[in-house]
């Protein structure tokens, strides 16, 4: 994202400027009024309220995020392997306020590995602060946001609400949103 | 006989004392800067000093072996112009700390003598700067040292006071048989109390007068 | 959310019991002694000061994870992890409130007469003595102001909590971390509760410093 917006700034002459938050913090900003053109949540609860609360123009499926487990360096797929009590903590985001944390368990929910691994659990902020813990070799695992498809768990869809009908807004979302770009029904005032 | 024979440096002042003295009462003159507080700061160990000192056979300071005893051990027991009570503390409470056990009627002895029986239960802060100093006087003596320091001692007190003071005084050190350097510029301090008589000036004693008859002439 | 709030008193009391016994002889030290590194000694107790909680909180993480000599150490001890931990959180949480406990007692314990311990010691009192019945008593506002600035400080920490406890509900989930996640869950009643409780908290403890200081003044005053 962080390529696409400076490729974006030297065609259009214009600043982007990024804004990394949690969800639930960046959508209590909006709810206050803080200035953004666009909202870009891996979550479907927020970005819905925003619409029903009128505070969005348009919302988008812009794309997927996958989740998946690593234990140390390696990636796995076999959940069950966690409970394994050479590993000793996993780290988590916050499943009560991050999106990644919530997949996880519905993921882990639906194994029936949930309560096992409960006591293991590290919670982060956010999937990548998880993600640095393991690779700092702070945890034993994490639940982690990959690179690709292969290997994932879980996809989490991104929604992108528009803020402000503002036509540059428009065209940075379309320049960012893969072709399978879906506009989502109910979003207009 | 005790020694004193000490040097040491005080900014501007450098005090250079060599005397002998009997378990007696010397008085200790001088005008201000001359070092009679600092000689009684080396004696008690407060400050360093070169040289050699004893007391009552014991000795407190060696140099050129090495030795000093820490105030700690020499115990002397010290008046100064700052009376240091600590004001969490009773009076009576004040004046036996550092001893282990509490020798009721020596206390009550030493309280009676020197005026301070009515300020026993009571703080510091309810004392007066003359009932203070006398306060400090009796924690001095309470734990029987082997030296008493008394920088100016009667410099708040009343003129009739001091004279029963110094009666007091005089008579303990009789008893207790231990030397008292005492600082004053009082006139009838010296007559009364002074076995010797020191005059300092510039950090040296000018001349030892042994004032033990005139004393005992003006007491009869 | 009294689960979190019980683990922040806990915390906040574990850290004050252990910081008491740790600076004092800390404070004793850099009131009295002269030595070579005594100046950066002061510097890092008072580092935590101005250290990002996050940056200490790091520091810390590191330097109690299962890998390192200190983590390991107390794997092998407790059979346990120290990071993660309520021990852990202590741990880091001494070291974040160091420099409140110190500096109170430190200027206590600077600020008591000379006199008073030239006199304790040609009473003959040794320096245990001295100070049991001198030092500390002389010094007892400082060590109650260290007391509620430590207790009143660990019950507001966030930053370096979040990153060496993990947030894990009914152990290292603080009432901080717990009133954060509430807001970003817009659970605003019960957020509200618990932040008007931790301003209660804080009032009562700076108001019990205020207090002491207030009455120090006045037993000064008085003498």
């Amino acid at each position: 994202m962080q390529q696409k917006s400076e490729a974006f700034e030297k065609e259009h002459h214009v600043t982007v400027r990024l804004i990394a938050g949690s969800t639930g913090r960046l959508y209590n900003q909006i709810m206050q009024g803080a200035p953004f053109d666009l909202f870009i949540a891996a979550d479907d609860e927020r970005p819905s309220l925003l619409m029903r609360r009128h505070k969005g123009e348009a919302r988008f499926r812009i794309g997927q995020g996958h989740l998946g487990v690593k234990v140390g360096k390696q990636v796995i797929s076999n959940l069950s392997m966690l409970v394994n009590p050479a590993i000793q903590h996993i780290a988590i985001a916050n499943p009560d306020v991050a999106p990644f944390g919530k997949s996880a368990r519905v993921v882990l929910q639906h194994q029936g590995l949930w309560e096992a691994l409960k006591p293991k659990f590290v919670y982060a902020q956010n999937a990548m602060q998880a993600a640095m813990m393991v690779d700092q070799g702070l945890v034993d695992a994490g639940f982690v946001p990959l690179a690709s498809q292969q290997h994932a768990i879980a996809e989490i869809d991104y929604q992108a609400v528009l803020l402000r009908d503002k036509a540059l807004a428009k065209v940075w979302l379309a320049n960012l949103a893969k072709p399978q770009q879906t506009r989502l029904a109910g979003c207009s005032r | 006989m005790n020694h004193i024979q000490i040097t040491t440096r005080m900014g501007m002042l450098e005090l250079q004392v060599d005397a002998r003295f009997s378990n007696a009462i010397i008085i200790i003159s001088g005008e201000n800067g001359a070092g009679k507080t600092t000689l009684l700061r080396c004696l008690a160990g407060l400050e360093q000093a070169e040289g050699h000192l004893s007391v009552g056979g014991e000795i407190w300071l060696d140099s050129i072996a090495g030795f000093s005893l820490p105030p700690q051990q020499r115990r002397p027991g010290c008046v100064w112009s700052d009376t240091a009570l600590l004001p969490w503390l009773s009076i009576e409470k004040n004046i036996v700390l550092g001893t282990d056990s509490v020798e009721t009627e020596w206390l009550a002895e030493l309280a009676d003598m020197f005026e301070v029986k009515p300020l026993l239960q009571r703080k510091p802060y309810m004392l007066s700067t003359g009932e203070a100093q006398r306060v400090a006087l009796v924690r001095a003596i309470y734990k029987r040292p082997s030296l008493l320091l008394l920088d100016e001692p009667f410099s708040a007190q009343a003129p009739a006071i001091r004279r029963r003071l110094r009666l007091g005084l005089k008579s303990l050190q009789g008893r207790l048989q231990i030397p008292a350097l005492m600082v004053s510029h009082d006139v009838e301090d010296a007559c009364m109390l002074a076995d010797q008589h020191w005059h300092m000036r510039q950090g040296r004693l000018l001349h030892e007068i042994a004032q033990a008859k005139t004393g005992q002439e003006m007491l009869a | 959310m009294f689960e979190a709030l019980f683990i922040s008193l806990q915390l906040a009391l574990a850290t004050t019991v252990i910081l008491l016994l740790i600076a004092l002889p800390l404070a004793y030290v850099l009131a009295f002694k002269a030595f070579p590194g005594r100046t950066a000694m002061e510097v890092v107790v008072s580092l935590p000061l101005v250290l990002p909680p996050t940056v200490l909180g790091y520091f810390v993480l590191v330097m109690i994870a299962p890998d390192s000599v200190l983590g390991g150490a107390w794997q092998s001890i407790f059979d346990r992890s120290l990071a993660f931990s309520f021990s852990g959180m202590v741990f880091a949480s001494v070291l974040y409130s160091l420099p409140f406990a110190v500096q109170p007692m430190q200027q206590a314990l600077r600020a008591i007469p000379v006199n008073w311990l030239e006199m304790a010691q040609t009473q003959g009192m040794s320096a245990k003595q001295t100070l049991l019945k001198v030092m500390l008593p002389a010094a007892k506002g400082g060590v109650l102001v260290a007391a509620a600035l430590s207790f009143a400080h660990t019950m507001g920490e966030f930053g370096v909590v979040l990153m060496v406890g993990g947030s894990i509900p009914g152990e290292t989930k603080v009432a901080s971390i717990a009133l954060f996640d509430m807001v970003e869950m817009q659970q605003s009643d019960q957020a509200w509760m618990l932040a008007l409780i931790l301003l209660a908290v804080s009032f009562v403890m700076l108001s019990l410093v205020h207090a002491i200081n207030q009455r120090g003044f006045d037993v000064g005053a008085g003498r």
